[in-house]
């Protein structure tokens, strides 16, 4: 005799609002395709940056954003994101595996680090993992922190770069002079010196140009 | 060469409208198979190279003299200049739309052949 299977009961919980804030504009629609794909996520917008999304109005529970394709400074648009959309998880996507990249952007606020070339499948797991309010990072990015702890350099977290460091050894990497970064930064010559002899300390360096050769190697610029 | 497996089906469907039917997808710069598949184009994603975009898409160009190069890149001005100069047809910037690409590559194909 036949039995009848009852088809599954409709998720009572309601599917997870995504934000996708890709600079990538093809990118930015795959990832909305793939994510749209999965009956529990609802892909509420995508924008080329936070500058250019209306995430007061959209509400989000959570926003993808790219770290790389932007021209605004992440601790920025971190901050955009916690202003206009407080209720909303980040979960990063980029195109780097070096752990002090992850670390900037966990220490910035953001909830997940995401690597571009990551399958469908996982993508769609991290999302609901970070929307959940779990944390998630790319296994091979975490796997270099454990790496570096076992090897013993757990010093590293004394000598990382603050967030405002990281901005500012960025611009140095783009050549920017003191001048200008205190008025990009709306902060004093004096602070920014200050900051430049900590990351100098930090990085155990002398030189600007190494300032930002430490950058371009480590994906911050 | 496109390594984000998440975007290789939006893309193909892309390079689809220039009339590029996409017959192999690699992760990676494997210049033997590239000798083997003998492919009338490539379109590469040069921000995942292991080496310099530039080296990369000369030793394409070696591998496969007479097909057609699309180098995909977040890089303008002079790194898309080094691109064309190491034999890329064709170089997309990443900040372009479906639209803007699908005209690029057709108005490069119509050029090369």
């Amino acid at each position: 005799m036949l039995s009848t299977i009852p088809a599954p009961a409709p998720s009572a919980t309601k599917p997870v609002r995504v934000l996708v804030v890709e600079g990538q504009a093809l990118f930015g629609k795959a990832l909305c395709q793939v994510l749209a794909s999965d009956a529990e996520i609802e892909v509420v917008g995508d924008a080329d940056s936070i500058a250019n999304s209306p995430l007061r109005r959209l509400r989000p529970d959570l926003i993808v954003l790219d770290l790389d394709g932007h021209n605004q400074e992440f601790a920025e648009a971190m901050r955009t994101c916690r202003e206009l959309a407080p209720q909303a998880k980040v979960c990063v996507l980029s195109t780097h595996v070096q752990p002090e990249v992850m670390q900037r952007c966990l220490s910035a606020g953001a909830d997940g680090y995401v690597v571009k070339d990551i399958l469908p499948v996982e993508l769609i797991r991290a999302v609901k993992s970070v929307a959940g309010g779990h944390a998630y990072v790319d296994p091979r990015v975490a796997g270099g922190v454990l790496k570096r702890r076992s090897n013993g350099f757990g010093r590293t977290a004394q000598n990382e770069l603050s967030v405002r460091e990281t901005e500012i050894i960025r611009l140095i990497a783009r050549g920017m002079s003191n001048k200008e970064i205190s008025a990009k930064l709306h902060l004093s010559e004096k602070t920014v010196k200050n900051h430049i002899s900590r990351i100098f300390a930090k990085l155990n360096i002398t030189a600007r140009t190494q300032a930002a050769v430490h950058a371009i190697k480590t994906g911050l610029a | 060469m496109e390594p984000q497996s998440l975007f290789v089906p939006y893309l193909s469907d892309v390079l689809a409208r220039a009339e590029l039917r996409v017959v192999r997808v690699a992760p990676t710069l494997d210049v033997d198979d590239i000798r083997a598949t003998h492919p009338e184009a490539l379109f590469v994603d040069t921000d995942f190279l292991e080496i310099d975009p530039a080296d990369a898409v000369s030793a394409m160009r070696a591998a496969a003299p007479r097909a057609f190069i699309c180098a995909y890149t977040e890089g303008e001005g002079p790194r898309a200049d080094r691109l064309r100069f190491a034999g890329a047809n064709c170089v997309v910037s990443k900040r372009s739309g479906a639209r803007e690409i699908t005209a690029a590559l057709r108005s490069a194909l119509a050029t090369a052949s």
